[in-house]
């Protein structure tokens, strides 16, 4: 397993009507080949600006970047020029969103939106295209191929055209997938589709996914490891299971604790009070402090540093690693 | 349990799709709302949720059926029952953004609704500040604008909003699906102490069956505009009789990476609307389908245990702990079990 992406130190500042929001605040993120990494917490914490940066998607006039983004071992894509950094889009690494409509032209047919794809990529025939994004359809379970090849996206349900756009993201077989909340705007039941779809080709073609969420259930089913992004930082991170069972950041065990769970009923579920913290100014001390159940005085005015535990296991706050299991309390 | 403040007898609504084709979105559909119960309509999008709460706020005329809403046929109100049974029922949405006018404060939608319903300046005022100390949002809020407000904040002012006119009941369709996991809890909370503290009459209509566990006391299981599996919280999830509602429950993800992999799995998507499968609705989508029997007739809306109704021939006998048969093309474990539970 080596290092596909490598995020140091990103910083993302954008100007905007309100002013000067400093979207993404220094996160360090690594995605292995082979993996499934998740990103996770609330909307408006900077999932989806990191997630464009990976591609710079940003309209770039309003957008300013520090920190860098290497991949595959050498280049920074922040200092890639126009063509290389196209070469890699599409190819390299490509992207759904929680819409499928916006990958896809609602004027023209699906099968021909996918035969595109590869046809700017790759050279090869019109009709080698078309055979193989059939087979593409067919992978991700839009049958017969052949015939829904044709159909426009409003023929289709949003489960079928969220597995249409996963097919045409995967039609290059790039080495990342970035998929920005695409179970979001879905049924639980095709929620449950969808991901077991995008855990069964990750494993086939040996690509790695990084995977946007506000949902930590989502986390729990398909993902390796996970990253906890809160107020534009990442806040802890390491191997699922590991999160899960043993949680060190107060955001992290909230968060958690929130996803109703069955056998509980007519019980009060967990909820986080207030909303995270808007990012057009500094935040002194740790962003969570004014949500934070375990909040002391030292929250409010010092940031906290990274601990680091074993096996990659990070988190960024006062508390010793042990202490939400005893109850906490600051050091 | 008490005499039913709503109730849903027989009732169909189609919609003409042209081509002489039309969408049975409620096809016979027969319910009670209890005074004081919350009862959750489930099923996936497409099933006739949202349908079924329109007909009963009288949004829509129905094709055929009736709609008893406190003794009263809600189709024959006189102009003066009307005005009293919109007070009487209030309705929360989807997308809090936009059932906000985006150009008003919050205050002056607030207050607009207390004077439509005849409270003077004076009362409007102290209900809304009330209301604001239940829903915990402070006075500020009033002179906001829907924009500088979260979602979560602007659904809690949505459920106060409907409940200035003091209503019997409330009607939430999918009151919590746009909002964020942390958020969600927030909502739901809400609506659990509405019950605890005023016994609230509530149907809340959700895809998401986990969500309406919490604070559910009975639920309506929806398919394709019928319903399939109906009965208390315990029924339904301790009891799960419908091979429906199984998938559903199987849908929600798992709350940890360590819990097992559920083994029942919802294939394909809902049939197109205007082609609705012969037999059982579910025959094309159900592990445990019977060739001949399923696709050939309907299985009728039978009740399995008091209270509790079940439309499907391999549960209506009484209760089996050992796994179903699997067919339809899946494995198939032990004939002679199916015969049994037949
Ligand atoms: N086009 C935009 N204009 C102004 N602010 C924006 C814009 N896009 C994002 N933001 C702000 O940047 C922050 C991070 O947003 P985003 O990355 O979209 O969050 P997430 O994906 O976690 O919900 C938020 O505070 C949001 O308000
Ligand atoms: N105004 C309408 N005209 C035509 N078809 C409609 C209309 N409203 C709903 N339908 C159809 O009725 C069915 C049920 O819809 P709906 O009640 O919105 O389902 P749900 O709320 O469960 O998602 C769907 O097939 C939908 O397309
Ligand atoms: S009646 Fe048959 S097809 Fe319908 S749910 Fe039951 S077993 Fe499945
Ligand atoms: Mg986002
Ligand atoms: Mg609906």
């Amino acid at each position: 397993m080596s290092e596909l992406v490598q995020i140091n130190h990103l910083k993302v500042d954008l100007m905007s009507i309100s002013g000067l929001i400093h979207a993404v605040r220094d996160i360090n993120l690594t995605i292995s080949s082979d993996e499934i990494h998740g990103i996770v917490g609330e909307s408006g914490c900077g999932k989806s600006m990191t997630a464009k940066s990976i591609l710079r998607l940003h309209d770039e006039s309003k957008v300013e970047y520090s920190g860098e983004i290497l991949y595959d071992g050498g280049r920074d894509i922040l200092k890639m020029n126009k063509k290389d950094l196209l070469k890699i889009r599409g190819n390299d690494i490509s992207m759904i969103f929680q819409d499928p409509m916006t990958t896809f032209n609602p004027l023209l047919r699906i099968g021909d939106q996918i035969s595109e794809a590869l046809l700017i990529h790759q050279k090869i025939s019109k009709a080698e295209a078309k055979e193989r994004s059939v087979e593409m359809l067919e992978k991700v379970g839009i049958l017969p191929g052949a015939a829904r090849y044709s159909m426009y996206p409003f023929e289709m349900s949003g489960g079928q055209l969220q597995r249409a756009s996963i097919a045409m993201s995967l039609i290059c077989s790039p080495r990342l997938l970035i998929a920005d909340e695409p179970t979001t705007a879905l049924d639980v039941t095709m929620q449950a589709q969808i991901l077991k779809l995008m855990k069964q080709l990750q494993r086939e073609m040996h690509s790695a996914v990084l995977i946007i969420t506000h949902n930590f259930g989502v986390i729990a089913e398909i993902c390796d490891k996970v990253s906890v992004m809160y107020a534009g930082q990442i806040i802890e991170s390491g191997d699922v299971r590991k999160i899960f069972s043993a949680p060190c950041h107060p955001y992290t065990k909230d968060l958690i604790d929130s996803i109703p769970r069955s056998g509980e009923r007519a019980t009060k579920l967990t909820s986080i009070p207030g909303a995270p913290p808007k990012l057009n100014h500094t935040i002194n001390g740790c962003a969570y402090a004014p949500r934070c159940k375990y909040a002391a005085e030292k929250c409010c005015c010092e940031a906290p540093e990274f601990r680091t535990l074993d096996g990659g296991h990070r988190y960024l706050c006062h508390l010793a690693h042990d202490s939400l299991t005893k109850g906490g309390a600051t050091e | 349990m008490s005499e039913p403040f709503i109730r849903v007898e027989h009732v169909k609504k189609y919609f003409d799709a042209g081509n002489k084709k039309c969408v049975k979105a409620l096809d016979d559909v027969s319910l009670e709302v209890y005074r004081g119960e919350i009862l959750g309509i489930v099923g996936e999008s497409g099933c006739g949720k949202s349908t079924l709460g329109r007909c009963i706020m009288r949004l829509t005329e129905i094709t055929d059926g009736k709609i008893i809403m406190d003794g009263k046929d809600i189709f024959s109100l006189s102009k003066k029952e009307m005005k009293e049974m919109r007070r009487k029922s209030q309705m929360v949405f989807q997308n809090p953004y936009s059932s906000f006018n985006p150009k008003h404060t919050i205050g002056r939608s607030l207050t607009d609704v207390a004077k439509l319903f005849g409270m003077t300046n004076a009362e409007a005022k102290e209900d809304i500040s009330n209301l604001l100390g239940l829903i915990s949002l402070d006075e500020s809020v009033l002179s906001r604008r829907p924009g500088e407000l979260s979602g979560g904040q602007l659904q809690r002012l949505a459920i106060a909003r409907a409940l200035i006119t003091k209503p019997v009941f409330i009607l939430a369709d999918e009151p919590v699906s746009a909002l964020d996991v942390s958020v969600q809890a927030q909502i739901l909370n809400l609506i659990f102490d509405l019950k605890q503290q005023f016994d609230q009459t509530m149907m809340f209509i959700s895809h998401d069956l986990p969500v309406v566990e919490h604070i559910c006391d009975r639920i309506v299981v929806m398919y394709l505009g019928a319903i399939m599996e109906m009965g208390s919280v315990d029924d339904i999830f301790s009891d799960t009789r419908h091979p429906y509602t199984k998938a559903l429950i199987a849908s929600k993800p798992r709350s940890s990476p360590d819990e097992p992999v559920p083994e029942v799995e919802l294939k394909g998507d809902l049939p197109n609307a205007m082609e609705m499968p012969e037999g059982c609705r579910f025959h094309t989508r159900c592990p445990h389908c019977i060739p001949g029997k399923c696709d050939a007739a309907a299985p009728l809306l039978k009740e399995v245990s008091p209270g509790h109704f079940c439309a499907c021939y391999l549960r209506q006998k009484e209760k089996t702990s050992e796994s179903l048969p699997v067919q339809n093309g899946f494995e198939v474990k032990d004939i002679r079990k199916k015969e049994t539970t037949l």
